[in-house]
């Protein structure tokens, strides 16, 4: 067991990204049903900008100045490519996100260059050692932001009025409109909550391995995080976040000695066991029928 | 308070569904409109709340007034924010929010105390529904779901209210009070 923890500690530590990062994957998804397939690009750029601010500021000040601009580059994107689509074919979204995706690879790598680059400075270190068992500085970070964020923006969702006008919009959006709800306001809030949980994810994924490209694929576990929590459920994405973490670190730890490179493709079995057992995810909701 | 005049909406650039329409509402007045399937009653009551782009639906021709201002090609928000609220045909509540949620959707302009007083007074009218307060709504009887259906435009203050269908269904108990 003792020599289990330190895995499982890796892989809380890289379940609170997950979570976060699913979170607002699921956000965007529940209120204006469009999923983003830009969402791993959201984190690189997150991950850049990050990277930018570290080269003159000290590395959490440009973890903070990163967040608002992330925030901003919410805003712009639902203006610039979903509001434009919202209402049309599904497929048509979809498919601009694709668009979207390919767009920002692009222009990352235009304005960064190809190659994997570190992060100037650091943050401080919170690194402790617990009886025989080191936890590490990056797991307590990344423990530390995302649960009470991610917590903090489930209460806000549930309790808030800004949380249940969120809800309602995702219910029913002509309704919400006829009641005077300012739906674009809100929604165009949504997408940069989204975009501001991915920077973070990223952010905290550059501190610990640095910036490159490769970050995308980090982002792509964003679909078997939140299809194990349920599509629907904010708080199942948190929840799959951590879970998914712990599953990969159980079969590194396990699985990888009988199976080699059978972690990389965890995440998609599971999908398949959730899609074929319990479609709906762990805490997804199935639907209010009346007749 | 409301009045509409020579209204002509078009669906998809084709699709006729108002032509020449013209309604006068003063204040206390109640207006029913009758007809039968695709008379264009609803279409009339979007034109009003302006809620038309949501179905590609727009007005070609023709003047809607509310309190005296122009309101023909404002957005929703503005037009509630005239005092003008739309009930929408079919099951009308959030029903993924409870009671309360919805009260609170329907009331975002108000401040919180003027949210608690209209609340109060909403459960004070519908005692049944003040039970199920905290119950998703899609699980409340049809009767319990129309009362609130009636109780909810009444909670952003507004002058004027507008059904796509009259709110039939309500529980005979009610009727009697």
């Amino acid at each position: 067991m003792a020599d289990f923890l330190p895995y499982l500690i890796g892989g809380l530590a890289n379940g609170a990204l997950y979570g976060l990062l699913a979170l607002g994957f699921v956000l965007v998804y529940r209120a204006t049903s469009v999923v983003n397939f830009a969402i791993g690009e959201f984190l690189l750029v997150g991950a850049y900008l990050t990277y930018t601010f570290a080269l003159f500021l000290p590395l959490p000040l440009a973890i903070l100045a990163a967040l608002p601009l992330a925030f901003l580059f919410g805003l712009l994107v639902e203006r610039g490519f979903v509001r434009p689509l919202l209402g049309r074919n599904v497929v048509a979204v979809i498919m601009a996100t694709i668009g979207l995706a390919a767009a920002l690879d692009g222009a990352v790598q235009l304005i960064w260059g190809p190659d994997l680059k570190y992060l100037s400075g650091s943050l401080p270190n919170l690194g402790f050692q617990a009886g025989e068992v080191f936890v590490s500085s990056r797991a307590v970070w990344n423990l530390l932001l995302a649960l009470p964020l991610g917590l903090g923006l489930l209460w806000l969702l549930r309790r808030s009025r800004y949380g249940i006008l969120v809800r309602a919009i995702s219910e029913r959006e002509v309704a919400a409109l006829a009641l005077g709800i300012p739906t674009a306001r809100i929604l165009a809030g949504v997408w940069g909550v989204s975009a501001l949980l991915a920077t973070l994810a990223g952010a905290l994924l550059a501190v610990a391995s640095g910036v490159g490209h490769n970050l995308v694929f980090f982002g792509l576990k964003v679909f078997p995080v939140a299809i194990l929590g349920g599509l629907d459920s904010v708080g199942g994405a948190l929840l799959a976040g951590f879970l998914l973490g712990a599953l990969e670190a159980l079969s590194q730890r396990y699985l990888e000695p009988l199976l080699p490179g059978f972690t990389e493709a965890l995440p998609f079995v599971v999908v398949l066991l959730v899609l074929l057992v319990r479609p709906y995810g762990l805490l997804g909701e199935r639907q209010i029928e009346r007749v | 308070m409301l009045s509409v005049e020579n209204l002509k909406v078009v669906y998809r650039g084709v699709i006729l569904a108002l032509d020449g329409v013209s309604l006068e509402l003063g204040d206390g007045e109640a207006v029913a409109l009758l007809g039968p399937n695709g008379a264009g009653k609803s279409s009339l009551v979007r034109a009003v709340a302006g809620l038309l782009p949501k179905f590609e639906g727009r007005v070609l021709d023709g003047h809607v007034r509310l309190m005296g201002q122009e309101a023909t090609h404002l957005d929703p928000v503005r037009i509630t924010g005239l005092g003008l609220t739309a009930v929408l045909e079919g099951r009308p509540l959030f029903r993924y929010l409870t009671p309360v949620e919805n009260l609170v959707a329907a009331g975002h302009r108000l401040s919180p105390q003027e949210l608690k007083a209209g609340m109060e007074e909403v459960f004070a009218r519908f005692p049944r529904l003040y039970e199920r307060r905290h119950e998703q709504a899609g699980y409340l009887s049809g009767g319990s779901s129309r009362c609130s259906s009636w109780a909810w435009p009444s909670s952003p203050a507004p002058r004027c209210w507008w059904w796509t269908s009259p709110p039939w269904g309500f529980p005979p108990s009610w009727w009697r009070r």
